[in-house]
């Protein structure tokens, strides 16, 4: 089900009147229709994967109660296995047609011949998502930082809790876990907050990630880049970046917002990263719940940075390397994820990992000359980069970047076209809106603006919605991964 | 009332007090414009296709009716169908930006008991993508031309309305300032004969191809979506005892889809198919503003294949 469908808007008022009819006090039962609606929710998009999710869920469940044996042997040995489970579920749906087409392509070079078998079930959708919520679970006990649930129900509502099941963000069980156990309170300023950020999150995906989707679909698709020239290139590839800054931070936005309703808080997964001064502030500011899942389940474990610089740098590599793997059986992705961790390695040698945590240029109305420059160097960086994540294969990524940069020249009247194109301009608006809240939990978060002034940006911005939403709904980028 | 539903509560009133400040007005300020635009979009492309559509009601049954897009309403030409089937034919070719369901909705809501559809199918069908000629803005044209059509407006292209609003009432707000009457000479409902065949651009000189359209991608399977569609319509038709039948439209001989041409891009649709698309490629000499809109002069070729494959069909035992 997507959230930018009637059936999501009908379903879950239906949910949200039923939940709250329970009551806090039967928050088991609330939980119970959370299982059930989160399957609902899944089952929408495709029955079949509904038996893939239930086992993914009660086998973690089940390894809990192992790790968390004061054998260490005893439970190292049961870490491995859900480990060897959850990434062999992952290989099989995800990576399998990845490594055997790779393995014909390996044994062709030698001239032999090889057909192996693929898979065409498809991927399921989240798969990724709710099989590392599981994998937190399990190395939390392991941890020591989780105690085993003993009741299913509970367990099951925190990894498929549908508002983030199949694009994240990715929970942690010592957060989301403990909510589950206890009532839920309903505050009417939260539920409004919330509310507001599902509508922040609708206009950023409908309005400005679905407008700039048209652009940046035909021009990737187009057969000749020669015929198009650079500055349509560039473009397009600009466009690329505010279409998966909307499309993946409006979802995330829109999950915050609907948890919000049910009195649960989920993590945060993106902190305004278009502002970011340099490529260790973006990744602290983009997809946060991955990032600092493979910073503590992965980067820590291999010890982080507490072994030199030239450890942090590997463990560093490898972090990123894996995280382009995580977004996709494809070369595109791994190169990807390879070249953000190269540039990140010179920022930890020169200790400037660290150097922007705070709110830019706080207090202030306009961004300082020299932020600015780190900003645009930093968005110019980033932009580059996903020009190969949206590219379906290392060739059209390199005709891409090589048309990019060799047919320069500028049309004037197309370089206006392009400045003043709809798609554009809803980026700025949200970008300054984003500006000014660049403190704040969302960019719509206006809870302190007289009513008459929220109540006309509210309607401006359905408006907005009705007049410039695309006519097909459009998947949300991330349910691929 | 408890704060869950109080909340419920306050989100309908705003948008209670959203649709009286904001979409009522809104409303009456678009539809006053469209309104006063009438008289100046009298004659246009989307009056013809309000006349073929009157056409259908007004022709008595058994008849054959030609339903399709531009491709339908520049190559069919109905007088010869007449004299090679024997049958009344209307050529109801409307266009294909109006999306397939909006042409299949509208022709299906006019088509009687013993008639004879036949669909032409339209280039862009093939596209595999959902939103392929579907609530295209040439169908809001329609309707602002032509209100009274809305009663057949599905839910989908109601929800769909707003995003078109602004870009046609601007459009009727030009002429209805400038007064001038809309409409190209080519596509001019004046230039429709009695059976709805477009006569007015008679004499019209071939173009040279337009490249956009020779880089299109065709898939080789039909748009599923299509697909389910207008099978839906068709299996409704046949139960209504309206026969059903597939024509493929003219292609020129170096169109770009004709290497995709083959039996599974309309092999799963629920009606007979009339040919074969080979049949149908033409030189690019006898086509004018596009590489599938047969000049005046050489409509004859096609219909005289189309004609041939009709009575056939016509003629065989069930």
């Amino acid at each position: 089900m997507l959230f930018n469908s009637t059936a999501f808007a009908v379903f879950l008022l239906v949910v949200y009147l039923l939940y709250w009819s329970l009551g806090s006090k039967r928050f088991r039962l609330q939980n119970v229709l959370i299982v059930l609606a989160s399957y609902v929710f899944y089952g929408w998009w495709d029955w079949r994967f509904l038996g893939l999710l239930f086992l993914s869920t009660l086998l973690d469940f089940t390894y809990g109660f192992w790790v968390a044996s004061p054998d260490r042997r005893k439970a190292r040995l049961f870490l491995w296995l859900s480990i060897i489970n959850n990434f062999g579920i992952l290989a099989l749906f995800k990576y399998y047609n990845f490594f055997a087409s790779e393995f014909a392509t390996f044994m062709a070079s030698f001239g032999w011949e090889v057909h192996p078998f693929l898979l065409t079930w498809g991927l399921p959708v989240g798969i990724s998502f709710y099989t590392f919520h599981g994998m937190s679970y399990v190395f939390d006990i392991y941890n020591g930082r989780q105690k085993p649930i003993g009741n299913f129900i509970h367990y099951a509502a925190f990894v498929c809790y549908f508002p983030l099941l199949v694009a994240g963000p990715i929970e942690r069980a010592n957060h989301l876990l403990p909510q589950f156990l206890k009532p839920r309170v309903f505050d009417m300023e939260t539920a409004k907050d919330g509310l507001r950020q599902m509508l922040w999150g609708f206009f950023k995906k409908l309005v400005m990630a679905d407008g700039c989707a048209i652009v940046v679909d035909r021009i990737f698709q187009h057969g000749d880049y020669s015929e198009l020239g650079s500055m349509n290139l560039l473009f397009a590839a600009i466009f690329f970046t505010f279409q998966i800054y909307g499309d993946f931070s409006g979802y995330s936005d829109i999950a915050m917002g609907c948890s919000k309703l049910f009195g649960i808080q989920i993590l945060r997964n993106f902190n305004y990263p278009l502002f970011s001064r340099n490529i260790a502030e973006f990744w602290r500011r983009w997809h946060i719940s991955l990032s600092s899942w493979f910073r503590d389940y992965l980067y820590f474990p291999l010890g982080g940075s507490q072994m030199g610089k030239w450890i942090a740098v590997r463990n560093t590599l490898l972090v990123f390397f894996v995280s382009g793997f995580w977004h996709g059986a494809n070369w595109t992705f791994i190169i990807w994820g390879i070249l953000h961790g190269l540039l990140f390695a010179p920022l930890i040698f020169t200790g400037a990992n660290r150097k922007f945590t705070d709110v830019p240029d706080q207090g202030k109305v306009f961004p300082s000359i020299g932020n600015i420059g780190r900003m645009l160097l930093t968005f110019t960086l980033v932009t580059l980069l996903f020009i190969l994540f949206r590219a379906e294969s290392m060739t059209q990524a390199g005709r891409f970047l090589q048309t990019m940069i060799s047919k320069p020249g500028t049309n004037p009247g197309a370089l206006l076209l392009w400045l003043t194109s709809t798609p554009l301009i809803f980026a700025l608006i949200v970008l300054a809106f984003e500006w000014v809240a660049r403190a704040k939990g969302h960019g719509l978060d206006i809870a302190s603006l007289p009513v008459f002034r929220r109540r006309l940006i509210y309607m401006g911005i359905l408006a907005c919605i009705i007049f410039f939403k695309q006519l097909e709904p459009q998947e949300f980028i991330y349910f691929q991964f | 009332m408890q704060a869950p539903f109080k909340l419920l509560w306050l989100v309908m009133r705003f948008i209670g007090l959203f649709i009286l400040v904001f979409l009522l007005p809104y409303a009456a300020v678009v539809a006053y414009i469209n309104w006063k635009a009438l008289p100046f979009n009298q004659g246009n492309y989307y009056t013809a296709i309000a006349d073929k559509l009157n056409m259908m009601d007004t022709v008595p049954s058994p008849k054959i009716v030609c339903i399709g897009g531009s491709a339908s309403a520049f190559s069919v030409d109905a007088g010869q169908l007449r004299d090679s089937t024997g049958f009344k034919v209307v050529n109801a070719g409307m266009s294909a930006g109006m999306g397939y369901r909006s042409i299949l909705t509208l022709a299906a809501d006019h088509l009687k008991p013993g008639d004879i559809a036949v669909f032409v199918l339209e280039h862009g069908f093939y596209f595999n993508r959902q939103n392929q000629g579907n609530g295209d803005k040439t169908f809001y044209e329609f309707l602002a031309t032509n209100p009274w059509y809305l009663k057949q407006v599905t839910l989908d292209q109601w929800i769909n309305m707003p995003a078109f609003v602004n870009e046609v009432t601007y459009a009727n707000y030009k002429r209805w300032k400038s007064g001038k009457v809309h409409g190209d000479k080519i596509y001019s409902s004046k230039g429709i004969s009695n059976y709805g065949d477009m006569e007015s651009h008679k004499g019209q000189k071939p173009t040279k191809a337009i490249p956009a359209v020779k880089q299109m991608k065709y898939r080789k399977q039909m748009s599923p979506v299509f697909e389910a569609y207008a099978n839906g319509i068709f299996d409704d038709l046949q139960k209504r005892g309206v026969k059903v039948f597939v024509a493929y439209p003219a292609a020129s001989a170096t169109y770009a889809w004709k290497p995709t041409l083959d039996k599974t891009m309309s092999a799963n649709l629920h009606a007979i198919k009339l040919g074969n698309p080979h049949e149908v490629i033409f030189n690019d000499t006898m086509f004018f503003d596009t590489d599938y809109h047969l000049r005046y002069e050489y409509r004859s070729n096609y219909n005289a294949i189309l004609g041939h494959h009709l009575k056939n069909a016509l003629n065989a035992k069930p």
